[in-house]
């Protein structure tokens, strides 16, 4: 997974908003602890450790809250507006499309994770360290001092078992551990001080254990780790440690009231500290002096701002000044840097381009019920043409009569002729009513384009939202492709490769919200031709399969139109025969050696190439079933990747020497189709996109009469579909072709 | 006698051994196993077979005047510690180990000056006991 795509998840999004506001959260916070410090000037050591305590816990609770909102307010709302819906998605007209808006507060995640990991390694090695401190160079203190322990632990109120030992390793003394607590005695305090001395430093390890103060201080340093960044989170865990030992110091002096004893122990030890090589680093040793002032009763110096002071609350207004900036800054749009400068104003195009989209759908089912209404008219005048033909014929007969009446040897003739009358009668009959079937039928399918375009109308009008969402990730990939595109032309191999797979990246997001997307958004913006077979579906499966399988690939779009028409069994089966009928060679035999070879490449088809998919429906399957068997196979599928090429020596209405290739990259047994089964420069590419997406637009394509073939863009990215129309044998069918597509509002690019 | 730089770096065992002879002064082996078992489960043996060999690296002396040989430490205690705390990775962790301790005393050492502030206020209470 690449930065950039980690950038974009909503976790990045969500974390570096939550680490934003943590900033001023954090000041805010250190500032109402010093506040109720100050109030609370006079309250005891532990009423404040307290509330120091519950300042620096409120730090990762509200944290934690800020980041639940945060990713539960998702992405979208950091990320710019939708752009227009566009029925289109050619990466030639993705022009003035902005790129996918990185947040800029995404970037502070992968920062802020790096710094909290290595706080923690340190953190963890410390904790080693101290932990190995237990069982390196320690031995039992004396019986008389662990005995004394014991009779202090009473007092001091602890119940669990306290280990006394002495350290040479340990230069102060120190508890180690919560459940198994174990006091290290630097060597020769024991001895050096008097033994009230160590009493009363003993008092105070053992009022540590009984607070649980080392469990606080782990506490503490995780929290210290996870907002390193930030100088409150320091400066509260600071107070944390300063009043911890205030609160200490109370109970020694609480229960061995010489403080001066006290006060002096502590110098001693302080002063009998080995003189350890990283000491010298320390300018300030922490606030021991404020301490023995304070067992002392001594008042302390006149609070004079130090420098230290002035630039930890320095530190804290820079910190908020950050946060409200990073904040209220509108993120950067990181297409500025990559895409030419003339997409800046696409903003400005976009209700445009919308309202130019929804108008050319518009005119799109205009044009289809123009149409209608032709057909309509046509019919009609056909109607018209039988009735009147039915006159002149019953007037001829009438004639006939007259003359059989006046010349009884015309008799026979009359007869002939009244018979003759009567057949044309029959199937002026016939033919009449068909029209009139076909008057209603059309006035039906002119009732249903109606509904569909005050549907669509509506949809327009309401401007849905999830609709322009996923017109704008349409969009957006779009301009991924395009640049994938523009990168092929002149860029190094591995910024293309880069580029594909950002624009896979957003196919499948695109694809992602496709399948979201409403059905009935889908079905009102397919054509009114659409294949919608209800009456169908009711007669039962036999003939859905028929249509859709057994001669899906060979039935033309005029046949499917008049099957999907019909309305009886009776219809569909005469029909069925009669498309047979005219497709045998030899009329005259009962043979029909074009249903035979069809159903045999199907049988075949079903045999050899059936992998996830049945036989005749993989790309071999189609192009055995419609082309037959290749004259020629170039077999390769012992290769890494395995692929075949089949060539064909002539192919009607394609040319000759026709070579398909299929490969199988997954080795699945499941081969694509590389490339459409033309020569190349003869087909024209409408778009390039999501699959289901490729096919939706192919569907409405096929619907309008185009010859439309969709295949993978390249044999390795399986998820890019192109949908190409043709191919054409010459130019002028190809630009007859284009001017087609450019009228239907497509923009064609022909392929390379 | 053997160079103080020339002294090997004792062993984990050996320098609990070590912190008993700093802690108690010169003791016997008997001694010296007395104090370690009352912390973990230790063989006799093991104790004197380990002061043996950190006599012929010279981490210990051997006064065998007595029946009962008494061994003392070498070298002052200070000495291992400053051997250990010269470890540059030591010395980098000791910083953070160092905020997880709690103890009556700050982790960080007090400066000279502060020495100084803290001796003159203790100062009288020195000078009532004497």
């Amino acid at each position: 997974m690449t930065l950039d795509h980690w950038l974009a998840a909503p976790l990045a999004h969500a974390l570096g908003r939550a680490l934003a506001h943590f900033l001023w959260q954090g000041a805010l916070l250190a500032a109402a602890l010093r506040a109720a410090l100050f109030l609370g000037a006079g309250r005891s050591s532990r009423w404040r450790h307290q509330a120091a305590t519950a300042c620096l816990l409120l730090l990762p609770l509200v944290f934690g809250i800020t980041l639940a909102l945060s990713l539960g307010a998702g992405p979208s709302s950091v990320v710019l507006p939708p752009v227009a819906p566009r029925m289109v998605f050619n990466p030639v007209i993705a022009q003035g499309v902005p790129a996918a808006p990185v947040d800029r507060l995404a970037w502070l995640a992968p920062l802020w994770m790096g710094g909290v990991i290595l706080f923690y390694v340190f953190r963890l090695a410390g904790w080693a360290r101290v932990d190995r401190m237990r069982r390196l160079g320690v031995c039992a203190a004396p019986a008389e001092w662990q005995q004394r322990l014991r009779e202090l632990a009473g007092a001091v109120g602890v119940s669990q078992p306290v280990e006394l030992l002495e350290s040479c390793l340990a230069c102060v003394p120190q508890v180690i551990g919560y459940w198994r607590p174990v006091i290290l005695m630097p060597l020769g305090a024991l001895a050096g001080l008097s033994a009230e001395q160590v009493e009363a430093i003993l008092i105070h390890e053992l009022a540590h254990i009984r607070r649980a103060d080392y469990l606080v201080s782990v506490a503490q340093s995780l929290i210290e780790g996870l907002f390193f960044f930030h100088p409150a989170a320091w400066w509260i865990s600071a107070v944390v440690r300063a009043e911890r030992e205030f609160a200490c110091d109370d109970v020694v002096v609480a229960l061995r009231p010489d403080a001066r004893a006290y006060a002096a122990a502590l110098t001693t030890l302080e002063q009998s500290r080995w003189p350890a090589a990283y000491a010298a680093a320390a300018a300030n040793g922490g606030n021991l002096v404020r301490r023995i002032r304070r067992l002392l009763g001594e008042p302390a110096p006149a609070r004079v701002p130090s420098a230290r002071a002035s630039a930890l609350a320095g530190a804290l207004v820079l910190v908020a000044a950050v946060a409200a900036a990073l904040v209220v800054w509108p993120p950067a749009r990181s297409f500025a840097q990559h895409t030419p400068p003339a997409e800046s104003s696409a903003d400005k195009q976009e209700p445009a381009q919308k309202t130019e989209s929804a108008r050319r759908s518009l005119a799109e089912l205009e044009d289809l019920l123009a149409g209608k209404q032709k057909d309509i008219q046509d019919a009609e005048q056909a109607a018209a043409k039988a009735q009147e033909l039915l006159q002149r014929n019953a007037a001829e007969l009438d004639r006939a009569l007259k003359n059989a009446s006046g010349h009884p040897h015309d008799f026979a003739q009359a007869d002939e002729l009244l018979r003759k009358a009567d057949a044309a009668l029959k199937e002026l009959e016939q033919q009449a009513g068909a029209s009139q079937q076909l008057v209603q039928q059309q006035e039906r399918a002119l009732q249903q384009a109606d509904k569909q375009l005050q549907e669509l109308d509506a949809l327009f009008a309401n401007g849905k939202l999830d609709e322009a969402l996923r017109q704008r990730q349409m969009a957006q990939a779009d301009m991924a492709l395009r640049q994938a595109r523009a990168a092929i032309g002149d860029r190094t191999l591995k910024e293309i490769e880069k580029q594909l797979q950002q624009a896979e990246r957003e196919f499948d997001r695109a694809a992602k919200y496709w399948g979201q997307g409403n059905e009935s958004l889908r079905a009102q913006a397919e054509p009114p031709e659409t294949p919608r077979p209800q009456a169908l579906a009711e007669s039962g499966s036999a003939f859905q399969k028929w249509l859709n399988e057994d001669v899906a690939y060979i039935i033309t779009l005029d046949e499917r139109r008049v099957f999907l028409a019909l309305r009886t069994d009776e219809e569909r089966d005469q029909f069925i025969e009669r498309f047979w009928a005219r497709r045998d060679p030899t009329p005259d035999t009962a043979e029909n050696e074009f249903k035979e070879e069809h159903y045999r490449r199907i049988a075949y088809a079903n045999e050899h190439f059936a992998s996830s998919l049945p036989g005749w429906r993989t790309d071999r399957g189609r192009i055995y079933i419609v082309y037959g068997p290749p004259d020629e196979i170039d077999d390769h599928r012992g290769e890494s990747v395995p692929r075949q090429a089949w060539l064909y020596r002539h192919i009607e209405g394609l040319g000759v020497g026709v070579a398909v290739e299929f490969t199988d990259p997954g080795r699945t047994g499941d081969f694509r189709m590389t490339a459409a089964p033309a020569s190349h420069g003869s087909s024209w590419q409408v778009m390039a996109g999501a699959s289901d997406a490729a096919e939706f637009v192919a569907q409405s394509l096929r619907a309008k009469g185009f010859p439309v073939t969709t295949c993978p863009v390249r044999a390795d990215r399986p998820s890019l579909t192109q949908v190409l129309v043709g191919p054409f044998p010459d130019e002028a069918s190809l630009a007859k072709a284009k001017a087609a597509l450019e009228a239907a509002g497509y923009h064609p690019v022909r392929t390379q | 006698m053997v160079k103080s730089n020339d002294l090997p770096r004792p062993t984990d065992a050996e320098l609990e051994i070590l912190t008993v002879l700093w802690s108690r002064g010169p003791a016997t082996v008997r001694e010296v196993h007395s104090t370690i078992s009352r912390r973990r489960p230790a063989h006799y043996t093991t104790v004197l077979k380990l002061m043996q060999i950190m006599t012929d690296k010279g981490l210990v002396k051997r006064d065998e005047k007595q029946r009962a040989h008494i061994y003392s430490a070498s070298r002052p205690r200070e000495w291992t510690q400053r051997q250990l705390a010269g470890d540059l990775l030591e010395r980098a962790f000791a910083g953070s180990a160092s905020s997880l301790l709690v103890g009556a005393l700050a982790a960080r050492k007090a400066s000279a000056a502060e020495l100084a502030e803290l001796r003159k206020l203790v100062g009288e209470y020195e000078e009532e006991k004497r």
